[in-house]
Formats: C-alpha cells, structure tokens, sequence
C-alpha cells in the first residue's frame, strides 16, 4: 500500500509554526489559526491515539474527535492556554474511554467498518505494519506495563514531548512526572531481563 | 541525597533533566552507593525507546484527514448547536479553503479514485458514527437515571412505603415523584401486569419494569 508518488507531493505541514505565532494569527482569523493548528499537531495526534489503541480507524476517529472538540474550544487561542497539551490530554482520555467501551461498542463498529472496504484498505495496512512493530521486544514489554507507565513511556519517547508537556498533559506535577518516568522505565528493564528481577 | 529520592530520578538524570546542583548530588550518591548505581546501570542499558515508522505507509490516509475534519466540524455544529447553527456551519464549511490538499498530479488515476471513493466513505463513516455516539451516549445518559429512579421505587414498593399508582403521569422522565412517607398507609396489592417490558426505541429492555 506504500505509494513512493505522494512522496512527490510534500504536505505544507508548518509543523515549525509556534502555537504563540498561531494565536496571533487567531486575533485576526481564527479559521486560518485553526487550520495551522491541525496541520501541525494532527499527524502526531493521530499517531498517539494510535500507539494507545493499536487501531488505525479508531486512531483516525479519535484523531478526528479532538480536532472537533478543539474547533469548539473557546479557550484554544487564549493567551496561555496550553494547546498541545490539550490535545493530547483529550486524546488520551478519548483513547482510554475507546479502549475501556471497545467490547461494548466493538459490534456496532465492526458491522459499520465492513462496510467501508476502500477504506479500509489504508486502515489494513497502516494495522499490519503497526503489528508488526508492536511484536518486536520493546514494544510487546511495553505493552505488559500499567497503563499509566505506559502512557507516560509513550509520551515521552514515542510523542517525544518534554517534561512539562507531558506534567501539563497528565496535569501531574512535574516532580510526579519524573518518578512516574523512573519507575516505569525501571519496570521496563525488569521486563526485558526478567532474569534480573528476580531477587 | 537518600536512596528512594535517587529511585525517582533516574530517568531526568538519564534524560539530563535534573537541574545541575541536583544532578551533581546525584551523582556524588551513586559514587558512593552501588545499589543505586547498579539501578541505575539497569534503567541506562535500556534500548533506545523509538516509536514505530508509520509515515509511509499513513501518508495517504492522512492526505484525507483535513477535508473530513471539515465536513465532520460541519456536521458537529448543524447537528448539536444550540445557537445559531446555520451561521457557524457555513463558517466551518470555509474553514480549509485557503489551503487545500495537495494537488494530485503526481497520483496515478486509480490511487486519485481511490482516494476520492474513500473520502466519500469516510465522510459517511465520520457523520454516522459521531450522530450514533452521541445518540447512544444520550440514551445511557437517560437509561442510567431511570435506572435509579426504577431502582429507588422499588426498593420502596418492596418496604411498602410507596404506592406505585402515585407515580406522577411522566414518571422516570424529568418530573421526579414525590415518595410518600414511611409513615403513610400500607399500599393495596399491585393490580395484575405492573411489571411488563419498557421499549425505549433504540433497544428493547426486557427486564421487569413499574408501569401505571
Ligand atoms: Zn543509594
């Protein structure tokens, strides 16, 4: 499914706009603002949802969902307010509800997904090249961690987001972020050498 | 510096986060500490964390994201706005016009069919989805409450605190009854068929509920 010709074609993502230049821009159209605040966080959006839910058509859902909460978010382009840890907080929370109500809504959205078969072709593809990553041994010891350690994991090494993002993202403090980070990377270690753990 | 402090630091003072004084004390601890230094050690030999590459192969899923954001922003304000709905979802509409994606040049014809068969779907998937969640989110809503309500009435029949023919006309809805005292007169039997199944549209329930 990989098609090397959209690689001619490159997104205008200006991933390099800050979100303070972008509120300025919200001051005089706040459609335009928008637009440059989906363009730079939605593929990162997409991805976190993707890493917590493991599936390509609700990530892309979720994704959605937080965009259209985001266009109804008065705050979004106030002075201080933190848009991407917004995002991300409500796409977590999003994620974790998917996660948590899949068993009891997967029948309607797997009834419905059938019937989008182009679609979910893209869908298919990105889900076997993810579980194909997932299978290898970091991912897959990843995975056998709490939810909180891994979310925290995933914020930091796989979203790459700094310290306070990710205090401002959890709305833990930052001396939180920094023991939650060291106990779940220690509990990492003990996953990839068991053999040490042991004592 | 003690020994559980230096536990939750590992990872800023891998990550070289720790603010310098707190970094040197750290390490003046670990010199003098095995145990910590071995845990240290442990945390330190990790493999490097890197999230899957899935750029390539999403590249084209994410060409349609924009164009169904749009149409799904559109559908959220029309559908579940209180004010002014009209308004905003023609604002919404322009929203993305200014930027469009990508011209599909490069694209063989069939991938550019693809793509436009599958924004169609998608847009339709989006709409449907998001109505059904919602729908489904406020029927919950509804059922939990009556739920309770159910639940707390009879829990009063069973006490024979509450006649259930004093239920008001809307009963289970907004109008909450008045429950009658623990000191009112004992209720007469329940008259035939009181309990029968409730339809509430979206799902038949067929546990037993009061009906007048
Ligand atoms: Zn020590």
């Amino acid at each position: 499914m990989a098609q090397p010709s959209l690689k001619l074609v490159p997104q205008p993502t200006p991933q390099s706009i800050t979100e303070d230049e972008i509120k300025a821009i919200a001051a005089r159209d706040r459609n335009r603002a928008f637009d440059l605040l989906v363009r730079k966080y939605r593929d990162r959006i997409y991805y976190h949802a993707l890493y917590i839910t493991k599936d390509s058509a609700e990530a892309f859902d979720v994704a959605q969902d937080v965009f259209v909460r985001g266009y109804h978010e008065s705050r979004m382009f106030d002075e201080g307010f933190k848009m991407k840890a917004w995002l991300f907080r409500v796409c977590t929370n999003r994620c974790y509800n998917i996660v948590r109500d899949k068993h009891r809504r997967g029948g309607i959205l797997d009834r419905l997904g059938k019937q989008t078969d182009v679609l979910t072709v893209q869908h298919r593809a990105i889900d076997s090249v993810l579980a194909k990553e997932l299978s290898k041994e970091m991912a897959a010891a990843l995975s056998n961690l709490s939810a909180d350690h891994r979310s925290i994991l995933i914020l930091r090494y796989y979203d790459d987001l700094s310290y306070q993002e990710i205090a401002d993202t959890l709305q833990i403090k930052l001396g939180t972020v920094m023991s939650r980070l060291s106990r779940a990377k220690a509990r990492l270690a003990e996953q990839l050498r068991p053999e040490e753990a042991t004592e | 510096m003690n020994c559980w402090r230096i536990e939750n630091l590992i990872a800023p003072f891998l990550d070289n986060e720790l603010p310098d004084a707190e970094a040197g004390a750290m390490a003046d601890h670990l010199e003098q500490c095995p145990e910590c230094s071995d845990k240290v050690e442990v945390v330190a030999a990790l493999p490097e964390i890197v999230a899957p590459d899935l750029s390539e192969v999403s590249s084209a899923l994410m060409d349609s994201f924009d164009e169904c954001l749009k149409d799904r922003i559109a559908l959220s304000e029309s559908l579940f706005a209180g004010t002014s709905s009209s308004e905003h979802a023609a604002e919404s509409m322009a929203w993305g016009v200014p930027s469009p994606p990508p011209a599909p040049a490069a694209r063989p014809a069939s991938a550019t069919w693809l793509a436009v068969a599958a924004m169609g779907l998608l847009l339709a998937l989006a709409g449907w989805s998001l109505f059904t969640q919602q729908r489904i989110d406020e029927l919950e809503q509804s059922l939990a409450e009556r739920d309770q309500l159910i639940r707390q009435l009879e829990k009063q029949v069973v006490a024979g605190r509450f006649d259930p023919r004093a239920l008001p006309q809307t009963a289970g809805s907004e109008v909450v009854p008045v429950f009658l005292p623990a000191s009112a007169p004992t209720p007469q039997t329940l008259p035939a068929g009181a309990f029968a199944p409730i339809s509430y549209g979206m799902a038949s329930i067929d546990s037993p509920r009061i009906v007048r």
